[in-house]
């Protein structure tokens, strides 16, 4: 057999075994499958977060703006009855002394 | 000498960028009790937008609607001559740089109350600054901003100032602290 004989004989065309075609369907989809079954699961997990997050974002916002509005509050009406004591001894201050004095 | 004229010089600065009330920090050092209240600005209006709808809540509205600044420092004391007056020289300074003539000064038994008005146009005031100097209680009040007489009146009548230590209960804190700066809660 010369050499060109055993390069045909070499790259003549084999027949696939016969469960060959079955082998290959089966594990192309179910490769295909679990890739599909994170990317699902990590996009849900996603949206999931995304929900919460757009959920609690906004009242947390609005608790704060309402604590620090009610702490305002309360400071300003203590700086007012400081204020309306204050004045009102000075008033009291000056009736004494005018009385005093007349 | 040299000093002197630097702190004259910088002292209409100081007037123009308003009055540090760190300064008066000194004062409380062996206070007992401290009240440091500072709402200015967005913290003002927003103090203002949580008052009630009644006719007394409505009146401080409109009392406080155009004000640029309040500022309320109050100390009391447990014994008398626990603070020293003169520490209210930069305060009175200030007041004196920035054109708030004193209208009212009534001395009694070692007490002391001075009331200063910023003139203003349009019958308004540019604000009211109050000092109260009592054996065991020093007390300052700046009210900076248009205020008409009427307000100040009002101020110091019978108004009737809700108690934010009973409005808290369920809601938020006053700003009375201890001599440590500690809100009391």
């Amino acid at each position: 057999m010369n050499i060109e004989d055993r390069l045909r004989q070499a790259l003549e065309r084999e027949a696939a075994p016969a469960d060959f075609k079955r082998k290959v369907m089966q594990a192309v989809p179910a490769k295909k499958n679990v890739s599909l079954f994170w990317w699902n699961r990590r996009l849900s997990l996603a949206l999931a977060f995304a929900v919460v997050l757009a959920a609690v974002v906004p009242a947390v916002i609005v608790e704060n703006r309402h604590r620090r509005g009610i702490e305002a509050r309360d400071q300003l009406l203590t700086a007012l009855r400081v204020t309306n004591t204050t004045l009102r001894h000075t008033k009291q201050m000056i009736h004494r002394n005018t009385r005093r004095s007349s | 000498m040299k000093r002197f004229w630097l702190f004259a010089l910088a002292l209409p600065l100081a007037a123009q960028q308003g009055f540090d009330f760190k300064s008066l920090d000194k004062l409380g050092a062996n206070a007992k009790d401290v009240t440091n209240i500072t709402l200015e600005g967005d913290n003002l209006k927003l103090a203002s937008n949580f008052l009630g709808s009644d006719k007394d809540d409505q009146s401080l509205k409109s009392l406080v609607a155009n004000l640029k600044g309040i500022y309320v420092r109050s100390w009391e004391f447990e014994r008398d001559g626990m603070y020293n007056v003169a520490d209210l020289e930069p305060f009175r300074a200030y007041l004196k740089a920035s054109q708030w003539p004193k209208i009212v000064e009534v001395k009694e038994d070692g007490e002391l109350s001075e009331i200063f008005l910023k003139s203003s146009d349009a019958g308004k005031s540019g604000g009211v600054a109050v000092i109260s100097a009592e054996r065991r209680e020093l007390t300052i009040v700046y009210i900076e901003g248009p205020i008409s007489l009427a307000d100040v009146a009002k101020l110091s009548g019978s108004l009737d100032i809700p108690n934010p230590d009973v409005l808290k209960r369920g809601t938020g804190g006053a700003s009375k602290s201890n001599a440590n700066g500690k809100k009391d809660e």
